[in-house]
């Protein structure tokens, strides 16, 4: 439609058109150089993985079998809240939550008892994680335990 | 309901078990004393309900006689009737039965057999024969004709009526005026923390008098006695106390234990008050100003403040940033950690330790400081956010508006053009 | 088009034909008049639809489809991802404003009956591609498994089920079993991510095409009304991306200041809340059918509406055909009327949905 270079005619007459006009382009490349980062920066950052690599996992890997010893418990996190590990004297591995039934503190294993054992109001459950002694009113939540080349997996037992 | 239908149960397995020995009886006991007068008659009634009538038991049973006897031969002494026993014989009466494991077995295998034995053990039994006619003996707490099982919440010897059935004579200030002993025991008890539990919010694990005094066996623990009593349920603070400093303290300086601080009837909730150098503190009781344990003492009181100072500030961080809807599930964890920290906390005091006290309490103070990390780092996001927002429509809407000029100067160079183009 | 002459412009136009395509860029033109703001909408709706397609993909790095599974992705996207609340959000946002800017932009061709020969396949292929971006945001309000997408998909399905003979079917087909499972939602995702956006691609492409090669167009107006038109480079250019800067900000607005909730994660066996109400687009059709009497007509109500319904879209996505072009009357009374009509039912149906919960 309109000539090629319309804006030479223009432009040659007014050296100020010129120079807005230049100042106008470099700040369009700026402009256009900082929407593309502000775009780009998040998606780069939302490709790093992050450090806990899977959301609430239904299956957590807790060790190899070889580095249990019998009549031994472990606490481990089992998604957000803290799971019990123990290998029992015929090293029979049982997993339960290791939330206490009574008022939610942590619940360890005590080798000298031979039960699972709240240090808050002297709890007890036995090795099934059947509450025998103290406050708590319920069973520990058992979870599922399974040994597969050599690592001790535990799984949620709806899962 | 259950125990009615284990009554029942009982009673008809007895029922069979005796059913082809003893043949149906024709009791004449009960047939003259209910219409004799108005005591026997009350006596009479009261049977029916009573435990040992449900369970196939008659009067001939404990009083001897022969009930098939129709009129007074029924009472002959060469048939073994011994009539109404003396007070002072009355455990020997009713342990001719109870100290029977051939016979009790027949009724309930597990029953205890051993109540007359543990009552001569008692400071009853023992006053009792010496010939003080005022102690408590079987029927004191249990009651005569119509006893209840012990599981009856109607037994006067039932859990929570236990208080009250040893009050009867233990708050009878006339009555124990000759013991020289305290008589206000169960308004104590009832105050505690125990008597609360039982007798107000009827906790079924709550301990009544027997469970530190033993019941047929009833003693005032003595002053050792006191922790290894207390010890049977609050078992990590015992332990803690016997691996302490005071165990051998408390002995020598003759103090009892627990109750020293705790108190003996009236046990109340403690409160972190007790704790330390300050206004209330059971310490300085001791503890002079300087001293080792004095020093001590306020710093596990300090360290207990400290830690529950940082919950308080790690909840409202947490709080403030929940409300501005960020996700702080692994700080409320870690609040949650605090809070068990401080339960253990007040555990670990018996320890009577600060080192002790110090190790015990990190554990809180380390989740108090990643709680307020999480809180700190969720505020910060949250405004990030809006900064971040900001920023980017800074750019954004700046590069629309550089376009808009870009836009205006094309089309007025367009324009120009055109003109001069219609001007040719 | 400064690098014309410059040595990778020369390498690729020496093996394509790509001096037609400037050529031809060159000299696209864009008409210029009273209703000219309403050609934006159909750009708007194509940004939205790359902007949906860019933050779709990047959660499919981190989503993970499964009833045990899919809530707690996408809490974890928007709690521990960093920026994944942005992404999340600026894909619920983008979603709904995209419908919003397709339904203006169809409207917008409604009153300027722009669908008249020789653009009736343009309109066909706009309608189907508006209905599959509701396919999109119906498929994909479901996935993130929460308590809300759960009951709305359940009454959503449950309206494909009063059909009469193919009910049962078309149902078992929706969910993939007999109730909303998790077999719904892998049914739903796979629609959601694979054959919902190979279709739209496709349908996008030839309605793309269409408007290529037939150019916008033009209300026929007197030689006196018309104005020069506009190049469509750079004038027409530079103005769409001044408006998608816009509506980028105005999501990146809505995300911050809005977070679109996740809300609790679906109990199959949990009492339906109170207030389960489909997405905006589908709160017309959903408040008609339960305006509707339970008998009508000697059938029932629900299926009355939904024969409605239909009947309703056949009708419109066939209008072309009931209007042609006159030139003795270039505007019609009977058109601009079934417009409204239709505009003010959709409204005041929503309106009455939104408001009676």
């Amino acid at each position: 439609m309109t000539s090629k270079n319309p804006e030479q005619t223009n432009d040659s007459q007014s050296p100020d058109g010129m120079s807005r006009r230049t100042f106008l382009d470099g700040a369009l490349w700026v402009g256009g150089i900082a929407v593309v980062a502000s775009v780009a920066y998040p998606i780069a950052k939302y490709l790093v993985p992050p450090e806990q690599t899977e959301p609430d996992p239904t299956t957590v890997n807790v060790g190899k079998v070889e580095d249990f010893a019998p009549n031994t418990g472990i606490i481990f996190k089992m998604g957000r809240k803290p799971g019990l590990l123990i290998c029992t004297s015929q090293k029979e591995f049982r997993a339960f939550y290791a939330t206490c039934t009574h008022l939610d503190c942590t619940v360890q294993f005590r080798a000298d008892m031979g039960l699972i054992w709240c240090a808050c109001h002297n709890g007890r459950y036995d090795l099934n994680g059947i509450n025998v002694a103290g406050p708590p009113p319920r069973p520990l939540t058992p979870l599922r335990v399974n040994v597969a080349e050599g690592q001790v997996f535990v799984s949620r037992e709806d899962a | 309901m259950r125990l009615s239908t284990w009554i029942l149960t009982a009673a008809l397995l007895f029922a069979f078990h005796s059913a082809s020995a003893v043949p149906p009886k024709t009791d004449s006991c009960i047939k003259c004393h209910a219409g004799l007068d108005k005591k026997n008659a009350a006596i009479v009634a009261a049977c029916e309900q009573d435990i040992h009538f449900q369970r196939g038991l008659s009067c001939a049973d404990c009083h001897g006689g022969d009930p098939s006897k129709p009129d007074e031969d029924a009472m002959d002494p060469d048939l073994g009737f011994t009539g109404t026993p003396k007070r002072a014989e009355i455990p020997h009466f009713c342990s001719k039965c109870h100290s029977n494991p051939n016979y009790m077995r027949h009724f309930n295998p597990r029953i205890n057999v051993d109540q007359e034995e543990k009552y001569a053990t008692s400071h009853h039994g023992k006053l009792l024969a010496k010939g003080d006619p005022k102690v408590a003996m079987c029927t004191s707490c249990h009651g005569v004709h119509g006893i209840l099982a012990v599981e009856s919440t109607e037994s006067p010897v039932h859990k929570s009526n236990i208080p009250a059935t040893c009050n009867r004579c233990h708050g009878d200030k006339s009555y124990m005026a000759s013991y020289g002993i305290p008589t206000n025991q169960y308004e104590e008890f009832s105050q505690s923390v125990h008597g609360v539990a039982l007798l107000q919010k009827r906790t079924k694990g709550a301990p009544a008098c027997n469970d530190c005094h033993g019941n047929h066996g009833a003693s005032p623990p003595g002053v050792d006695d006191v922790a290894a009593v207390c010890i049977l349920c609050h078992s990590f603070n015992g332990e803690l106390f016997n691996k302490s400093p005071h165990k051998a303290a408390f002995a020598k300086a003759g103090f009892s234990q627990c109750a020293q601080c705790h108190n003996h009837h009236k046990i109340v909730h403690p409160t972190d008050e007790m704790l330390g150098v300050g206004k209330g503190a059971v310490c300085v009781e001791c503890h002079a100003a300087g001293e080792q344990g004095y020093i001590a003492a306020a710093r596990i009181k300090t360290l207990l403040d400290s830690l529950k100072v940082e919950q308080v500030d790690a909840t409202s961080m947490l709080a403030e940033a929940k409300a501005l809807d960020m996700d702080v599930v692994e700080g409320e964890t870690a609040v949650e950690e605090i809070r068990e920290n401080l339960i253990a906390s007040r555990t670990a005091i018996h320890a009577f330790s600060d080192e002790h006290m110090a190790e015990v309490c990190q554990k809180g103070f380390d989740a108090a400081s990643r709680a307020d990390s999480i809180a700190k780092a969720a505020i910060f996001e949250f405004k990030f956010r809006r900064v971040g927002f900001g920023v980017a429509t800074l750019i954004l809407t700046g590069l629309a508006l550089l376009l808009w000029l870009k836009i205006r100067q094309i089309e007025k160079r367009q324009r120009a053009a055109r003109s001069k183009e219609k001007r040719n | 088009m400064n690098s014309q002459n410059g040595r990778l412009y020369r390498w690729f136009s020496e093996r394509y034909g790509v001096t037609k395509v400037v050529e031809f860029l060159r000299h696209k033109t864009v008409p210029v008049h009273r209703g000219s703001v309403w050609y934006y909408f159909g750009g708007v709706s194509l940004f939205l639809f790359i902007v949906q397609v860019l933050s779709g993909i990047l959660l499919l790095l981190y989503y993970r489809v499964g009833a045990e599974s899919s809530y707690e992705s996408v809490q974890y996207i928007i709690t521990k991802v960093p920026f994944g609340w942005l992404i999340r959000s600026i894909h619920s946002w983008g979603a709904n404003l995209m419908v919003l800017a397709a339904m203006i932009h169809m409207f917008s061709v409604f009153f300027e009956r722009a669908y008249v020969k020789p653009r009736e396949l343009t309109w066909v292929t706009g309608f189907f591609l508006l209905a599959l971006a509701m396919a999109f945001g119906f498929s994909g309000y479901l996935l993130p498994w929460n308590k809300l997408a759960f009951f709305a998909t359940k009454v959503g399905t449950d309206i494909a089920g009063a059909i009469p003979w193919a009910g049962d079917f078309l149902l078992r087909l929706l969910r993939g079993s007999e109730d909303v499972t998790g077999a719904t939602l892998s049914r739903f995702f796979g629609l959601h991510a694979a054959i919902l956006p190979a279709l739209f691609t496709v349908i996008l492409a030839i309605h793309l095409m269409f408007v290529q090669v037939q150019g916008m167009s033009e209300p026929h107006l007197s030689p006196a009304q018309k104005k020069p038109p506009m190049p469509f480079f750079p004038n027409f250019v530079l103005r769409d991306m001044l408006l998608w800067l816009l509506v980028l900000n105005l999501l990146a607005l809505l995300a911050v200041f809005l977070p679109w909730e996740l809300g609790e994660k679906a109990d199959p066996f949990a009492a339906a809340p109170a207030g389960i109400k489909p997405e905006w687009y589908f709160l017309g059709a959903f408040q008609m059918l339960k305006l509707l009497p339970a008998h009508l007509l000697g059938i029932e109500g629900e299926l009355f509406g939904i024969l409605g319904i239909s009947l309703g879209l056949v009708l419109w996505v066939l209008f072309p055909w009931w209007d042609r072009w006159d030139p003795a009357r270039p505007r019609k009374l009977w058109v601009k009327s079934v417009g409204i009509l239709v505009v003010a039912g959709f409204l005041t149906l929503t309106i009455m949905g939104w408001v009676m919960q």
